[in-house]
């Protein structure tokens, strides 16, 4: 029994949507300062070694947009899937990075929401994997508040 | 003289007796009847023999008739004469020893053999015409008491004989009376038959006259479906076959309240008209609402011209008749000033109910004709108005099935691109991508704080390079001055034993505080590049900026520096 309202409150759809309303507005919030100090983001990429010279302030211009975007679809439930996934795929990134530097003790700043804060560390990577698997649960279990549905529910009741 | 007085006697004797033949035979001969024949025979033929007792018994076979004529006998002596007749009647019955105008003299002066004849009999002569008629003849004695001798034989049987050709004589003449009196009776039943038969082909030509009429009448109103052809078609046939002068018929539709009628060989002024109050007073008198005959009853009737006085015609008509189709149409029929009216006859009661008859059978089939006809114009508008809704049905069937394939696929769109929506796409992940590189690149060219895409280091004037030995030599004889380019947490993990940290995120204030005295001609040699950033060559092109000319990158920095085994600290 109670294994069974710990599995329907795992997989509950409401659980789902409490994550995508959290992970959505922490990749608008971290997108924020990213877009604001596009220079000190650069550096951030740059000091973790592993993006080519040439990429790097690229990358720093497009990422934060690119978050801000699927963070924003993400809450509005617009496109959710394909944004939680680009979203997941993204913190798959950055738990890798992070990981190889501390491998390679690399002593630099995790820079995922400002460029002055602790090095990263292997709590730094449980947070990311905790994240990712946030995405995991939206990915699957979540349906509920879809900006998307109040239309196609119509749309299938028009077919 | 005694030979000549019987000579004498014997010829007066014969003389008397051809006497006696002949006024017996012309006796005879004035006779008809066989009874008188026979009586008178016997008579003259007793007178003659002298005899007082006589009798004669005759049978004719054709007729039944049994003759029995007794003389100067009586009482029991006849009693037996019917027995006698028998007898002789069966004998030419057998047919034995019967021929012809025979006679036959059986007895002579003696007393009869048979029993059944008189005793008193002393002559008895069988006789026979022919097989038909026969009798029997007998004689008493004669008066005289003598006995009857040869002569008197001879006598006898010329007598018999001429009794006989006499007898058959009265026979044939009695059977032409009797023939000329069935042929009288045959005349008569002929004349009466023929007064019969002429009645009865009057009557017949009568009835060939009406039969004819009808035929006529009937094959002129077959076929005729037009109501108004119909009704005139029919007047002048009744008119002919009555010939009469004058007519009129009238049909009344009583739910159109419609007449139709046809006069003819009226004058324009006494020419009878009809309208419907009057035509309603007419039928409201011969019929009682609902103006229905009960079932089995005609429809038609022959009226007493008399009682068309409702119609108030100037001239009654001679023959008058009423009819009815149904509840609806109703008519009279009139003729008057018939020239040839038999008197004995009356047609009307016989051949106009007929004619009737035929015309309410036409009459019916034409306006059945019409309401068909009436039918078939709704029908065919019906029919048109049918094929104009099935045309539209079938276009709006095809409109329908139109939209319904064209709803069909739209629903499969939506259910598709709803699907769609739901799932993960390459499309949807470009288009974000897509997105997002724009905002990004509109923004980062119109904020302030936009940087450069293009790596500062492609567009700075390529930087001295110095390879590790040249550097190690400089190094160890202390003539170049090893400037770390890396941010300070990198320097302080690893670098050049001896060099000196310029990170180029805090080049102008370490700068300005650690190395704005140096002297441009210092040989500087700058490390520090990760596969991110080329800080070496941004720091020596600041360097170079300031006024040093001896600034040089070394080769392969601080890893080449570590795989060569130099000095590095800590």
């Amino acid at each position: 029994m109670n294994k069974n309202c710990f599995t329907r409150f795992l997989t509950h759809p409401y659980l789902a949507l409490a994550f995508r309303v959290y992970i959505g507005a922490l990749f608008i919030y971290a997108s924020m300062y990213k877009i604001s100090y596009t220079a000190e983001f650069a550096e951030t990429i740059a000091s973790y070694q592993l993006v080519p010279y040439w990429a790097v302030n690229f990358l720093a211009v497009f990422m934060p947009w690119l978050e801000l975007v699927c963070g924003v679809l993400l809450i509005v439930g617009f496109r959710a899937k394909s944004a939680v996934t680009i979203i997941g795929g993204m913190l798959v990134m950055f738990t890798l990075a992070v990981l190889i530097n501390l491998l390679r003790d690399s002593p630099i700043p995790c820079g995922c929401f400002s460029s002055v804060e602790d090095p990263i560390s292997w709590w730094t990577v449980v947070r990311d994997l905790i994240w990712v698997g946030m995405t995991i649960h939206i990915f699957f279990f979540d349906t509920r508040l879809h900006l998307e549905n109040h239309f196609t529910s119509k749309i299938e009741k028009m077919a | 003289m005694e030979k000549s007085a019987p000579t004498d006697v014997n010829e007066e004797r014969r003389a008397f007796q051809l006497s006696a033949l002949f006024e017996t035979v012309r006796e005879l001969s004035q006779l008809r009847e066989p009874v008188q024949v026979m009586e008178t025979f016997l008579l003259m033929s007793m007178g003659s023999l002298g005899t007082a007792q006589a009798v004669l018994l005759a049978k004719n076979r054709q007729t039944g008739q049994e003759t029995i004529i007794p003389r100067g006998l009586f009482g029991q002596q006849t009693e037996q004469l019917g027995s006698a007749l028998q007898i002789i009647s069966d004998k030419v019955i057998a047919g034995r020893d019967v021929l012809p105008h025979q006679v036959r003299i059986v007895v002579m002066n003696e007393t009869p053999s048979d029993v059944n004849l008189p005793e008193a009999l002393r002559i008895v002569v069988e006789w026979f015409v022919d097989g038909q008629i026969f009798g029997v003849l007998g004689y008493g004695p004669k008066v005289s008491a003598q006995a009857y001798d040869h002569d008197d034989e001879e006598f006898l049987l010329r007598l018999v004989s001429a009794f006989l050709d006499a007898l058959k004589a009265s026979n044939i003449n009695e059977t032409i009376h009797k023939l000329n009196e069935e042929l009288r009776g045959k005349n008569e039943e002929l004349s009466q038959a023929l007064q019969v038969s002429q009645s009865t082909q009057a009557r017949l030509d009568a009835r060939y006259f009406h039969f004819k009429s009808i035929c006529d009448t009937t094959r002129e109103l077959s076929g005729n479906l037009d109501k108004q052809k119909l009704l005139s078609s029919f007047l002048l046939s009744v008119m002919g076959t009555f010939s009469a002068q004058q007519g009129f018929i009238a049909l009344w539709d009583r739910q159109s309240q419609i007449i139709d009628p046809v006069v003819r060989g009226y004058n324009p002024e006494s020419a009878p008209s009809f309208d419907i109050q009057r035509m309603e007073m007419l039928f409201r008198s011969l019929l009682h609402p609902p103006f229905v005959p009960a079932q089995g009853e005609k429809l038609y009737q022959v009226l007493d011209p008399e009682l068309l006085q409702p119609l108030e015609v100037t001239e009654l008509p001679q023959i008058c008749a009423v009819f009815m189709i149904d509840e609806n149409y109703y008519g009279v029929v009139g003729l008057g000033n018939c020239l040839a009216q038999q008197e004995d006859a009356h047609p009307e009661e016989e051949l106009l109910p007929t004619l009737l008859q035929s015309f309410l059978v036409s009459l019916g089939n034409a306006l059945s004709f019409e309401t068909i006809e009436k039918l078939n114009v709704d029908l065919l508008q019906k029919n048109a108005e049918l094929r104009q809704t099935l045309a539209e049905l079938q276009q709006s069937r095809q409109t329908i099935s139109l939209l319904e394939s064209a709803s069909n696929r739209i629903s499969s769109l939506l259910q598709t691109e709803t699907l769609r929506i739901k799932r993960v796409t390459l499309f949807d992940c470009l288009a974000l991508f897509g997105i997002s590189l724009l905002l990004a690149l509109v923004f980062n060219a119109s904020s302030p704080g936009g940087i450069s895409l293009r790596p500062e280091t492609w567009s700075l004037p390529a930087a001295n390079s110095i390879d590790v030995s040249w550097a190690r030599l400089k190094h160890e004889s202390g003539g170049a001055l090893f400037l770390d380019a890396r941010p300070v947490e990198f320097f302080e993990q690893r670098r050049i034993a001896g060099a000196q940290n310029l990170p180029l995120n805090l080049f102008e204030f370490v700068y300005s505080m650690r190395f704005a005295m140096l002297d441009p001609e210092q040989d500087i040699v700058v490390y520090g590049r990760n596969i991110s950033r080329r800080y070496d060559e941004l720091v020596a092109a600041k360097l170079m900026d300031r006024g040093m000319s001896n600034v040089r990158v070394l080769d392969g920095g601080l890893r080449q520096w570590q795989r060569n085994a130099l000095p590095v600290e800590p």
